[in-house]
């Protein structure tokens, strides 16, 4: 296909579809997000039903559950709904190939060619732009004709199907592990189709496993009141995460991210701090919910967050940080690069290939890319670092104490949040800025703000609300991080449980700002 | 577990927790949170049961402050009046924003004496003329009877086509406003039907004004559903003035374009319309019925605002209001152009406070002094 031609294939009509039964399913779930009315109404149903529905009739009910993410899914757009639903098909077959052929290079072939269509499909929609547009540039500055108009970078990205980076990556490891056989394919299609489609990790995961998943889907589900307890626990949470806190940060953090040069020096200080604590409870918040929903259904996904911020280095943060794309990322990219094997230079190297796609997976913008890049220096210096202090027993005793691990907290939590600042898509056009702004030059503009003295305008909105909300989530983490919560919840009457989660879940409504945002994940 | 187990044991929770000695730990794991579950259930549901009920009966200000903290204090005033002053009648001002900052109560200086009327702001900003029925209709409800009212016309919104679903948002009205309101509007489920699913989720819908009774007000910015600067800093007669240190011409340019954008294009195709005609006969007829005098006044307009209207569009409105007068026997005080200073104004509709102050003097010198006086001759 010429560049023309991919360049003018952007669909030129909206996400929804032109089937009755489609339109009215978008009005009953206009946004798939896990905390509204409409998601919680339509979830209702399908719990009702799936639990009504005998336990030995276990495929009944993996059917239904196929069937309300599929539906989920459709909601949003039909197109790209069937489309998610044939390359899982695709891959299922490929997965059966696999699984059928003795012959180890016809296996690879067809793992190569489902890494390939997955991979393609997910650069077609999301990257498509990106790519296009730095080549436009590029030939322009080259002199060239590139032939085609930039393209539309708002408008294609209505046709991201959503999810996209986190089923792709699903795929690629079921496809990955039953070539090196570590699981066998599955056989059973509605099975396969759920793994991939399950409604609470369509979204924004977390990225589960195959071996993890379809070892559960073959197991019958009984209905078991502490798992309900647990996904309500976990939902509430979740729910407070992203209505009470990160929601609340948002009114701090986005009109200075979207317009840092407008703003004094201590209001982007405080934004960037609203903002790390808004993404940490947005994408955590809606982990729990995901979590929480699947133990409604009798599923358990992986833990996606560990309390990232109470983390001593940067390597520790990516054990706590997005866990399941961390040691994805790990399995999948960083070990068969050679890992840690070999000299210091090529681990370096390893390091920073792993990161900066890493960075790259989260959106098609240089700031991303360049969030990773600073991650992948940050691991290096950090392993630097480490080698240095061990050399030095005296400096690595005193940086083991509580004083110094305090310090390494800071140091660390300090270093995450420049980080923060890069990590922001580009902006579309606005009368101020008619061409749009990339994340790359707001995070530039950001850093000028934040070391060098300016005035501007203050926060958006009394800093009380953010000093408290920042105060609640440290006291969290000490609470958790030191067990004491764990401990008292095990002495916690039921009743008394129970009417915390009300108040947890009444809190998280009335502190919900007066506008609520999208999920941060949601997009990538 | 099937659903008729499910059921059994939730009507039967003891039948579930008979097990032998050795499985008891893990019994009691599920007894707590099936008891966990089912709490927090029910808590949801008791406690939005018990918001919707405290909105409509003790709390209604945790709703609508903006009107019911006005009407709480107007109660309090009334049942002073009550027993300490009970031959001073009471003149309830019913009206929008324009009011609410441009018309003082004790600025009408209608005096003190044993005979002499209380006055009180009962006003709530955009709440004209549909939302001036509702309010004058939960005032009267209320058990206050003011033995004068006031209702304020605001000329451009005569014209307002509506529809009036949309001018009061649902989460604001109690059960007993879907009633009032429902003649007024086109739609006659649509209001009920957003009211239930706002009472269903009312810890959400009614964050805003609910943190705001709390002291919490700062913890939302400033916007279109703040409404705690309107209410929290009133005088004791309901009067909610603005004294900005400074007001400078640019931001009264400001003002003054919202304004021309709010209200323009009502006037140029003027022509009163029978929603907003059916509430100023229905708030006249119900004072006539109750025995209250009543009487229509208009705001001051900045000489910018007055010439947004064309010549024959003020004919219109003066002999609207002129059949009105006529049918319901009730006065018309117009201080539209009383005051020509533009700098008087925030935006060439609503005084800042010392045009206020002073416009107040004047309007109770002149129109509400001599009308109370001329009602207590005729009787």
């Amino acid at each position: 296909m010429s560049l023309t031609l991919l360049a003018n294939s952007a669909a030129d009509k909206g996400p929804a579809s032109e089937f009755l039964y489609f339109r009215w399913l978008h009005d009953l779930l206009p946004e798939p997000f896990f905390h509204t009315q409409a998601f919680l109404l339509f979830f209702l149903g399908v719990f009702v039903l799936y639990w009504s529905i005998p336990r030995k009739w276990q495929m009944t009910r993996i059917w239904v559950l196929v069937a309300a993410s599929f539906n989920f899914y459709a909601a949003w757009s039909a197109e790209l709904a069937f489309l998610v639903t044939t390359t899982t098909l695709a891959d299922y077959l490929f997965g059966r190939l696999m699984d059928a052929s003795r012959r180890q290079g016809l296996r690879k072939t067809v793992m190569i060619v489902s890494i390939t269509m997955n991979l393609g499909i997910l650069c077609y929609f999301k990257y498509r732009g990106f790519f296009l547009n730095e080549l436009h540039d590029a030939l322009v500055r080259l002199g060239r004709d590139p032939e085609y108009a930039k393209l539309d970078l708002k408008a294609l990205a209505l046709f991201v199907p959503f999810g996209i980076s986190f089923y792709t990556f699903e795929a690629i490891s079921y496809a990955v592990d039953v070539y090196r056989r570590k699981i066998r394919a599955e056989t059973s299609l509605p099975r396969f189709l759920l793994f991939i489609l399950f409604l609470p990790h369509l979204v924004s995961g977390p990225i589960v496993r195959a071996g993890d998943f379809l070892t559960q889907t073959r197991r019958p589900k009984r209905w078991n009141w502490v798992r309900m307890q647990v996904g309500v626990q976990l939902f509430l949470m979740g729910v407070f995460k992203k209505m009470a806190i990160a929601d609340r940060m948002a009114v701090f953090s986005d009109p200075i991210f979207q317009n840092p040069q407008d703003y004094n020096t201590g209001a982007v200080w405080m934004a960037v701090l609203a903002y790390a604590i808004r993404i940490y409870c947005d994408f955590s918040g809606y982990s729990d919910m995901a979590i929480g929903l699947a133990h409604l259904l009798g599923y358990k996904l992986t833990n996606n967050f560990n309390m990232p911020y109470i983390s001593a280095n940067v390597s520790e943060f990516w054990r706590r940080w997005h866990i399941s794309l961390s040691t994805w990322l790990r399995d999948y990219l960083f070990i068969p690069l050679g890992g840690s094997r070999g000299s210091r230079w090529l681990n370096y190297r390893n390091l920073m290939i792993t990161m900066t796609l890493g960075g790259l997976w989260h959106g098609a913008a240089w700031s991303y890319v360049l969030w990773g890049v600073a991650h992948g220096l940050l691991l290096i210096l950090h392993r630097q670092f480490k080698d240095f202090a061990q050399a030095r027993p005296r400096l690595d005793a005193a940086l083991q104490t509580t004083l110094g691990t305090g310090f390494r907290v800071l140091l660390t939590f300090f270093c995450v949040c420049l980080c923060w600042v890069l990590f922001q898509p580009n902006s579309p056009p606005t009368e101020k800025f008619p061409l749009g702004r990339s994340g790359l030059e707001k995070a530039l503009t950001m850093y000028e703000r934040m070391f060098s003295l300016h005035l501007g305008l203050a926060l958006p909105l009394h800093n009380r609300s953010l000093w408290y909300t920042a105060g609640f989530v440290l006291i969290c983490h000490l609470v958790v991080s030191r067990g004491l919560w764990q401990r008292a919840y095990a002495r916690i009457p039921g009743p008394v449980l129970g009417f915390g989660y009300a108040v947890c879940l009444c809190a998280a409504m009335v502190l919900a700002p007066d506008s609520g945002s999208s999920f941060i994940y949601f997009t990538f | 577990m099937t659903a008729a187990a499910l059921v059994r044991s939730v009507v039967h929770p003891w039948s579930a927790g008979r097990t032998s000695a050795r499985r008891a730990p893990a019994a009691t794991g599920r007894r707590r949170a099936r008891a966990a579950v089912l709490t927090a259930v029910v808590a949801v549901g008791i406690a939005h049961v018990w918001l919707a009920v405290v909105v409509e009966t003790s709390r209604p200000e945790w709703r609508d402050p903006e009107y019911f903290h006005r009407q709480k204090r107007l109660t309090a005033v009334a049942r002073w009046r009550d027993m300490n002053a009970p031959t001073r009648p009471l003149i309830a001002i019913i009206g929008g924003s324009r009011p609410q900052m441009g018309l003082s109560p004790e600025g009408l200086e209608l005096g003190t004496g044993p005979t002499d009327p209380f006055p009180f702001d009962c006003v709530q900003s955009g709440a004209i003329p549909v939302g001036e029925r509702l309010n004058l209709a939960r005032l009267l409800a209320s058990g206050v009877a003011p033995e004068y009212v006031l209702i304020e016309v605001l000329p451009p919104v005569l014209a307002d086509p509506g529809p009036m679903e949309y001018r009061i948002p649902a989460p604001r009205l109690g059960y007993a406003d879907l009633a009032r309101l429902r003649p007024y509007h086109s739609d006659p489920g649509k209001i009920p039907r957003e009211w239930a699913r706002a009472r269903v989720k009312s810890w959400y819908t009614l964050r805003v004004p609910l943190l705001a009774n709390w002291g919490c007000a700062d913890l939302f910015p400033p916007g279109p559903n703040r409404s705690d600067a309107l209410w929290a800093d009133m005088r004791l007669f309901g009067w909610s003035p603005f004294y900005p240190a400074d007001w400078p011409a640019a931001r009264r340019a400001v003002a003054l374009d919202v304004a021309r954008k709010t209200y323009s294009w009502l006037l140029a195709d003027f022509r009163v319309t029978p929603v907003n005609d059916r509430a100023y006969r229905d708030m006249l007829g119900e004072c006539r019925a109750r025995g209250a005098r009543a009487a229509l006044f208009l705001m001051p307009e900045s000489p910018t605002f007055r010439g947004w209207y064309p010549p024959a569009v003020r004919g219109q409105i003066t002999a609207y209001l002129a059949g009105l007068s006529r049918e319901f026997g009730v006065p018309v005080f117009d201080a539209s152009g009383w005051v020509d200073d533009e700098a008087a104004f925030m935006d060439g509709h609503h005084l800042l406070g010392p045009g206020a102050e002073a416009f107040s003097k004047r309007f109770g010198r002149e129109c509400v002094g001599p009308w109370v006086k001329s009602v207590k001759n005729e009787k």
